[in-house]
């Protein structure tokens, strides 16, 4: 095995780690305090990348899952702000479209599908009028959920901008 | 001008898709919608009662019947809550009483 650094940096140690040139890097060595410039991996995957303490001020996901869904825990998969008629009044993230089936139904389809369709969904609607509305999110698919609003106890629905977010594993 | 995606739906209404951008409308008409819904422009949307929108021959027009119906049914169920707010009122419920029950 051979490594060649070029550049005058003073010590770059790998310990326990192995380095090959055709698989790259290998899981087991650790930087201590150092920084990652910049870190490339042009057609190799990064399985897992461990930064206890580190910041890394910009993760670029041009292409793949990370690019429409977030791939952390607890991070938002989707959300999304939409008018009374279903129109996108806000941003949206991993959101594909809204569709209003009737007045006060929606279904807000997922750019990027949920690993299951056991997600949580946080739904409230934005309209002042609707200060006692009852906002219901159901049909949980892995591609989309509905969500309804019904003001008071009145059996129909009504329409009513929407913030709608999604969290998944 | 911007385009939405419309189809008659299950329920035999009509859906209207608003595509949000991150995908071409196409994709979204092909990943969100079933066969037969179209593109069309929103400036060619009625402006309202959009529960008796229908899709006819390419463009989405008022259904006047169903308008009608939607708005007799509507106008039914004002005339029997106020008919039961009238008799809760006079058994003596409160206003947060009576507005509890019916909304």
């Amino acid at each position: 095995m051979s490594t060649i650094i070029n550049g005058t940096s003073s010590a770059i140690t790998f310990p326990d780690s192995t380095v090959q040139n055709s698989a790259g890097l290998t899981a087991g060595g650790t930087i201590a305090s150092g920084t990652i410039t910049a870190l490339t991996a042009t057609t190799g995957t990064v399985t897992t990348l461990t930064a206890p303490t580190s910041t890394i001020t910009t993760l670029n996901a041009p292409s793949g899952v990370l690019a429409t869904q977030n791939g952390m825990n607890g991070i938002a998969s989707a959300w999304v702000y939409f008018d009374s008629g279903g129109a996108i009044a806000g941003t949206a993230f991993n959101v594909s479209s809204v569709t209003r089936n009737s007045t006060g139904v929606y279904t807000v389809n997922f750019t990027t599908a949920m690993s299951s369709a056991n997600y949580a969904v946080i739904a409230c609607a934005g309209n002042s009028n609707n200060s006692n509305a009852m906002v219901n999110a159901s049909a949980n698919a892995t591609g989309s959920c509905q969500v309804t609003c019904q003001v008071g106890t009145s059996a129909g629905y009504q329409d009513s901008s929407m913030f709608v977010v999604v969290h998944s594993r | 001008m911007s385009q939405v995606i419309v189809y008659t739906n299950n329920d035999n209404k009509l859906s209207i898709c608003y595509p949000t951008g991150e995908l071409p409308i196409e994709e979204v008409l092909a990943k969100d919608c079933p066969a037969g819904a179209i593109i069309v422009d929103d400036s060619e949307l009625p402006k309202e009662d959009f529960d008796a929108w229908e899709l006819v021959d390419g463009k989405v027009v008022v259904n006047e019947t169903k308008k009608a119906t939607i708005l007799a049914k509507q106008e039914f169920e004002t005339t029997a809550k106020q008919s039961a707010l009238a008799k809760l009122t006079a058994l003596g419920l409160t206003q947060a009483e009576v507005t509890a029950l019916l909304g």
